[in-house]
C-alpha cells in the first residue's frame, strides 16, 4: 500500500519559526529558525532527545501554542497569528490529536468520548455524528466497548479510542505526541499498526517519539536538537512533487 | 525526632506560602473569634443558669395566665407561699414585686429621685448568697405586724446620692413620702431581683393570706433556688401537681385559675423573667444557629484550601507512600499544618473576642442608660469555659480540616500518580467532593444571609414603620406622681395636676401643645380581649382583641393624630356617669364594617369573668400602632378611654417650638415649679422613644450583620477557592477539549452550567433551611412580606452572582493560557 512516488501537495509550511519561553529572568529558546514542510500523506516521525523541542513543534503544529516569531500556514491558509475562536474552529476540523496520556474524559463514555470534537461542530447532525463515532470505533477495532467508561478499558484499549477520537472527524492531519509512550510492546504495535493503515489510507501523520523502532517504522524522520532540527530524512527515496 | 521533622516541614510550607497561611489563620481566626463570642453572649445573657452565689440555679415563679402581656405577670401570694410551703424540690423561696418609687430627704440640695425598688420577703438577699457591705440585710421580725419601716439601700444610691455617708447606717430617708430607716448597703453592682436600687420588706399578712384574691395590689413574683441535683423539669412537674392539689379548695369565684388556659402559675428559668430575653430568645437561637453555621463554614473553607494545598503537593505526597510512610504519619503529617493554622487562628479569636465582648458591654451600658433597665447580668466576660469551647472548637476544626487532605491523600492512586503527577486531572471522588463542597458552601451561606437579611429588613422596615403619629418637635416623658401626695383613689389630685402642667406648660409661647396617654402610640403593646354587646362570644377568648390605652382631652391634635368620626372626650363625658371610649379606625373597619361604630358598647374581659364597665364607642379616631410592628405583641387595635376617670400613671408628650434642650429645660422647671417631690422620667424625643425597644434588637441585628458579612466573606472566598481549585485540577480535560477544537465560550459554559447546577442544589436546601428557621422565628415577630421577598428572591440571586463570577474568574484564567500548557 505504500507509495514510493506520490503526488503530494504541503500541508503544512514553517519558515523560521522561533518558540522563546521566559520564566522569571530565564529565557528559553525552544525551537529556532524551524522551516519544514510536511505533505499530505506524509507519515513523519519526530525524534531527539527530551527538552530538545519536539513537543513544543508538534504543539505549534496543532495550534496549541502561539509561535513567538515565524510564518505557519496550514493548508495553504495562515495560521501564524489567529484569534483564540479560529484555532478551535481549526483544531476541531483540520487536526487529530493523540496524546501519550490518552486524555479521555473519565466521565464520558467511550462513545461519548469519540463523539466529543464533532459536537463542538455544527455542520453535523446528531445521526451524522454517530455514524462517524461507529465507523471511527469499527476502524479501531472498539466498537463493541462503545459504551463503557476509559476506567474500564486498558492502556492499549484506551490508546484505539483516543485514535479514534482523532480521527473521528476526518482532520488533514493526525498529531501524535508519543502514541507508545504508555504502552506495553503489544499493544504499542497494535497503535503503530493502527497508525500505518491509516496512513495507507490517506491520512497525514506527524509523530513524536523517543521510540527508534516506532521511528524506523515511518517514511520520513526528522531529528530535533537543541531546538532545531538537525536532519530530515526520507527513508525511502519519495520524491515529492509540489502542486 | 522523626516527627518533629514533621513538625519542621509543616512550618516550613506555612512560611513558603505567606498568603495562603494568612488567608487560613484569618478565616479560622473570624470563625473560632465569632463561636467563643457567641457562645459567652448567649450563655451568660440566656442560656446559662443563673447562680449567684449559690450553685444550683435561680427559678422565677409568676403569673402564666396573662402570658400575652409579657413577663413578670403577678400572681395571687396565696398559691406562692402555698408553693413555698409545700415543695420538696425548693431549697429556698423569697415572694417579691417590684415597682418605682420617690426618694426624698437625701441632704446635700437633691431633689426627689425616681427609683426602683424592690419590695420582698426578708429572706431575698440570703437565697442570692449576698449580704450587706454596711449594716446589716433584713430579719423575719422586720416582716411582722406593727415593725418599723426599714430600708436597704443599693452601693449606686448610696454613692450618687449619700455621698458615702459612713454614717448612712439608722440614718433616715422619705420613700414615697414617708419617712424609713436605713439598715444595709448592699455591695457594688447588686440589683437582684431584676433592677432594685432599694429594698423594703413585706408584711406577714401580705406574704402568706389567708385567702385569694384577686387583687392586682396583693399580687406578687416568686424567685426560688433549686435543690442540687433537682431540674426545672421536676419543679415544673412539682409546682403543677401541688397546684392541682390547691385549686381543689377555692372558693367557686377562683375555680377558673384551675382551668385558666396555659395554666395560671409557671416556673422557669430566672433569666427568662426579663422581657428582652423572653421576646428575642428566638432571635438569639437564630443567632447560634448561624454562628453554627459560620462555623461549619470556616471548617469547609480551610479544608478546602488544605485541600487545594494536598492536590498541589500530591506528588510529594506519592513519593512520601512509595516510600512506605506509616497511615498514621502520613494523617499526622497532613494534621500539622492544620494544628499550627488553627492554633494561631485560635490565639487570634481569643483577642477579636476579647474586643467584641469589651464593645458589648459598652453598648449594653449605652443602651440601657435611659432606661436604666439592663438585666444586671448583662455583663459580659470571657470565662473558663468559653476557653474550653475555644479549645475543643479547635480541636474540632484540626480535625475537620486536616482530615479533609489525609483522607484525600490516603486514597490517592500512588502509580498513577507518580507516572504523570495527575497533572490536572481530577479522579472521581476529589471532584465529587469538591462539589459537595461548593454545594454545601452555598446552602450554608445562602441561610446566614437569608436569616441575616430578613431580620435585618424587618427590623430597619419596623423602625421606619408609620406609627400613625407625628413625632417631630415632640418631647415624651414619663411622669411620675408620689401616691402619697397623690393617691389613686380619689384620684381627683392626679389629674388636677396633669391637666394644670398642661395649661402652665400651653401659656407658654414656644409650646403648641401637650396632651398625655397611658402609652404613648408607637409605644407599649399588649392586647386583651373585650367582647362587643349583642356579640358576646361564649368563651372570652373567642372574643377580638384590643389594647386598651387612657389619654388625656384634646390629645389627639398633639401627636398628630384626628377624629376621623364621631366626637373627641369633653367635659360632658365627666358629668353623665357613663364610660365613653373612643377606636381607632382599623378596629372600626374591621370589627364594625357596616360602619355602625359609633353607639357600639365594648368591655375588656378575662379568664376570672372580671370584666370592665361597659364603653360606649363616642369616635373613632385615625390608625396608630402600639408597640414596635415587627413584635407579635404589638397592637394595630386600639381603643381609649378618658383619663379623667381612672388613676393611671401617664406619658406626657410635648409639642414645642424652637430648640428641644429649651423644651426640655422648660418641662423640668415647670413640674419642679409646681412639686419637686413628683419625678419625670426618661425624658426623650418622642421618635427616640419608639425605637427604644428596637434598640436591643438593632444591637442583635448588628451581630447578625457582622454574621451576614463574615458569612459572605466566607462563602465568596470558599466557593472561590473550591472553584478554582476544581477547574485548575481539571486544567488536563479543559486542554484536551480545546486540544479537540472546543471554544474558550464552550469551556467556560461547560463549568457554568456545572456551577449553575450545584447553585440549584445548593440554594434549594439553603432556602428549605432558611424557611424552617425563619417558621420560628415568626412565630415571636412579625416578619413583613417584603423582608420575605427580599431574603428568599433577593439573596439566592445575590449568591448566584456570586457563584457565577467565582467560577468564571478562574475559568477565564485556565482559557486564557494556551491549551498546550494544561498539557504539558
Amino acid at each position: 500500500m505504500h507509495n514510493n512516488i506520490k503526488c503530494l501537495s504541503a500541508l503544512v509550511e514553517l519558515k523560521n519559526l522561533n518558540k522563546v519561553f521566559c520564566t522569571d529572568d530565564v529565557q528559553t529558546n525552544a525551537l529556532s529558525n524551524v522551516s519544514l514542510t510536511v505533505y499530505q500523506g506524509d507519515f513523519v516521525s519526530i525524534t531527539g532527545p527530551s527538552g530538545c523541542g519536539k513537543s513544543t513543534l508538534l504543539s505549534l503544529l496543532g495550534l496549541l501554542d502561539k509561535p513567538t516569531s515565524g510564518q505557519y500556514q496550514l493548508a495553504g491558509h495562515d495560521a501564524s497569528d489567529i484569534d483564540p475562536n479560529e484555532r478551535a474552529r481549526i483544531r476541531n476540523k483540520e487536526i487529530g490529536f493523540i496524546f501519550q496520556s490518552f486524555n479521555l474524559i473519565s466521565d464520558l463514555t467511550v462513545a461519548e468520548n469519540v463523539e466529543l470534537p464533532l459536537t463542538y461542530r455544527t455542520d453535523l447532525s446528531k445521526s451524522e455524528r454517530q455514524e462517524l463515532v461507529r465507523t471511527s470505533l469499527e476502524k479501531v477495532d472498539m466498537a463493541h466497548r462503545a459504551s463503557h467508561f476509559p476506567s474500564q478499558l486498558s492502556g492499549g484499549q484506551q490508546q484505539r479510542v483516543a485514535v479514534a477520537r482523532a480521527i473521528a472527524g476526518q482532520p488533514a492531519i493526525i498529531l501524535a505526541d508519543e502514541p507508545t509512550g504508555n504502552l506495553d510492546s503489544k499493544n504499542a504495535e497494535s497503535v503503530m499498526h493502527l497508525l500505518e493503515e491509516l496512513n495507507s489510507e490517506g491520512a497525514t501523520i506527524c509523530m513524536v517519539t523517543h521510540d527508534p523502532a516506532c521511528a524506523a517504522r515511518t517514511q520520513r524522520v526528522i531529528e530535533v536538537f537543541d531546538g532545531e532540527i538537525i536532519s530530515d530524512k526520507y527513508k525511502k527515496p519519495t520524491t515529492p512533487i509540489a502542486v | 525526632m522523626s516527627c518533629w521533622i514533621d513538625v519542621k516541614y509543616a512550618f516550613r510550607l506555612l512560611l513558603k506560602k505567606p498568603a495562603f497561611s494568612a488567608t487560613s489563620i484569618l478565616i479560622v481566626a473570624i470563625g473560632l473569634g465569632l463561636t467563643v463570642y457567641t457562645y459567652s453572649l448567649l450563655s451568660q445573657l440566656i442560656f446559662k443558669p443563673l447562680t449567684m452565689q449559690g450553685t444550683t440555679p435561680l427559678i422565677a415563679i409568676e403569673g402564666e395566665f396573662r402570658a400575652a402581656h409579657g413577663r413578670g405577670q403577678l400572681a395571687d401570694p396565696y398559691h406562692l407561699s402555698f408553693i413555698s410551703a409545700h415543695s420538696n424540690l425548693l431549697h429556698k423561696v423569697s415572694l417579691y414585686r417590684t415597682g418605682t418609687t420617690i426618694i426624698s430627704d437625701l441632704g446635700n440640695n437633691i431633689s426627689a429621685k425616681k427609683v426602683h425598688a424592690s419590695y420582698n420577703q426578708w429572706n431575698l438577699f440570703e437565697l442570692a448568697g449576698v449580704q450587706p457591705i454596711l449594716g446589716r440585710s433584713f430579719n423575719p421580725s422586720d416582716q411582722e405586724a406593727g415593725a418599723e419601716p426599714v430600708i436597704v439601700i443599693s452601693h449606686e444610691i448610696w454613692t450618687k446620692y449619700l455621698a458615702k455617708d459612713p454614717n448612712i447606717i439608722n440614718a433616715s430617708i422619705r420613700v414615697n413620702g414617708i419617712s424609713k430607716r436605713v439598715v444595709g448597703v448592699m455591695p457594688d453592682g447588686f440589683t437582684f431581683p431584676a433592677i432594685a436600687q432599694i429594698w423594703e420588706p413585706l408584711s406577714e399578712t401580705q406574704l402568706a393570706p389567708t385567702a385569694p384574691s384577686d387583687a392586682h395590689t396583693d399580687a406578687m413574683n416568686a424567685v426560688a433556688r433549686l435543690k442540687p441535683g433537682i431540674s426545672l423539669e421536676q419543679l415544673q412537674l412539682e409546682v403543677k401537681n401541688l397546684l392541682q392539689r390547691h385549686f381543689q379548695t377555692l372558693p367557686q369565684a377562683f375555680a377558673w385559675r384551675a382551668n385558666s388556659p396555659g395554666g395560671y402559675i409557671r416556673a422557669f428559668n430566672y433569666k427568662d423573667t426579663h422581657d428582652s430575653v423572653a421576646q428575642h430568645k428566638t432571635i438569639f437561637f437564630a443567632m447560634l444557629i448561624v454562628v453554627s453555621l459560620i462555623l461549619f463554614l470556616t471548617c469547609i473553607n480551610v479544608g478546602s484550601l488544605l485541600l487545594a494545598r494536598v492536590n498541589e503537593r500530591i506528588k510529594e505526597v506519592g513519593v512520601r507512600i512509595a516510600l512506605g510512610i506509616p497511615k498514621q504519619r502520613l494523617i499526622l503529617q497532613m494534621l500539622w499544618e492544620s494544628l499550627f493554622i488553627c492554633s494561631i487562628g485560635g490565639v487570634l479569636a481569643w483577642g477579636l473576642a476579647m474586643i467584641s465582648v469589651h464593645l458589648t458591654n459598652v453598648a449594653f451600658e449605652r443602651l440601657f442608660a435611659l432606661s436604666g433597665d439592663k438585666p444586671f447580668w448583662w455583663h459580659l466576660n470571657l470565662h473558663s469555659d468559653a476557653f474550653l469551647v475555644l479549645l475543643v472548637a479547635i480541636i474540632f476544626m484540626v480535625a475537620v480540616t486536616g482530615i479533609i487532605p489525609a483522607v484525600r491523600a490516603l486514597n490517592s492512586d500512588v502509580n498513577a500518580i507518580l507516572r504523570d503527577g495527575t497533572r490536572g486531572a481530577l479522579g472521581k471522588k476529589a471532584g465529587r467532593a469538591n462539589k459537595l463542597l461548593v454545594v454545601t458552601e452555598i446552602a450554608l451561606s445562602s441561610v446566614v444571609l437569608v436569616v441575616a437579611t430578613i431580620l435585618l429588613s424587618t427590623s430597619y422596615n419596623s423602625q421606619n414603620a408609620d406609627y400613625g403619629v407625628d413625632t417631630a418637635n415632640r418631647l415624651s416623658a414619663q411622669i411620675l406622681l408620689p401616691t402619697s401626695s397623690y393617691p389613686r383613689n380619689p384620684r381627683d389630685k392626679r389629674n388636677d395636676f396633669y391637666y394644670q402642667l398642661k395649661s402652665n406648660l400651653e401659656k407658654h409661647p414656644n409650646i403648641q401643645g401637650v396632651a398625655y396617654f397611658s402609652s404613648l402610640p408607637g409605644t407599649g403593646g399588649g392586647s386583651s380581649h373585650f367582647e362587643i354587646q349583642g356579640r358576646e362570644a361564649l368563651a372570652y377568648n373567642e372574643n377580638p382583641m384590643w389594647n386598651f390605652e387612657a389619654v388625656s382631652r384634646n390629645a389627639w391634635g398633639v401627636v398628630g393624630m384626628k377624629i376621623i368620626e364621631g366626637r373627641d372626650f369633653d367635659l360632658r363625658d365627666l358629668e353623665n356617669g357613663g364610660s365613653p371610649t373612643i377606636i381607632n379606625e382599623s378596629m372600626a373597619r374591621d370589627l364594625f364594617p357596616e360602619g355602625n361604630a359609633i353607639g357600639q358598647r365594648v368591655r375588656t374581659v378575662d379568664e376570672s369573668n372580671w370584666h370592665t364597665e361597659w364603653r360606649t364607642i363616642i369616635g373613632i379616631v385615625s390608625d396608630s400602632i402600639h408597640g414596635p410592628t415587627m413584635q407579635a405583641t404589638s397592637a394595630w387595635h386600639t381603643g381609649y378611654g378618658i383619663m379623667d376617670l381612672r388613676a393611671w400613671n401617664m406619658e406626657i408628650v410635648v409639642h414645642y417650638r424652637g430648640s428641644q434642650a429649651q423644651a426640655q429645660t422648660l418641662l423640668k422647671e415647670t413640674v419642679a415649679a409646681m412639686d419637686l417631690d413628683v419625678t419625670l422620667n426618661q425624658i426623650q424625643r418622642y421618635d427616640e422613644y419608639i425605637a427604644q425597644p428596637m434598640q436591643l434588637v438593632n444591637a442583635v441585628n448588628s451581630i447578625f450583620l457582622w454574621c451576614g458579612s463574615v458569612a459572605l466573606f466566607l462563602a465568596a472566598s470558599g466557593i472561590f477557592a473550591v472553584s478554582s481549585n476544581s477547574i485548575a485540577l481539571r486544567s488536563q480535560e479543559i486542554a484536551t477539549r480545546r486540544a479537540l477544537g472546543a471554544s474558550n465560550s464552550r469551556v467556560t459554559g461547560l463549568f457554568m452550567k456545572e456551577a449553575g447546577i450545584q447553585l440549584v442544589i445548593g440554594l434549594i436546601g439553603g432556602v428549605c433551611m432558611s424557611l424552617v428557621v425563619m417558621n420560628q422565628l415568626s412565630q415571636s415577630m412579625l416578619i413583613s412580606s417584603d423582608s420575605y421577598a427580599l431574603g428568599i428572591l433577593g439573596i439566592p440571586l445575590f449568591i448566584t452572582l456570586m457563584v457565577l463570577t467565582a467560577t468564571y474568574i478562574p475559568c477565564r484564567k485556565i482559557t486564557s493560557q494556551e491549551p498546550s500548557e494544561g498539557l504539558r
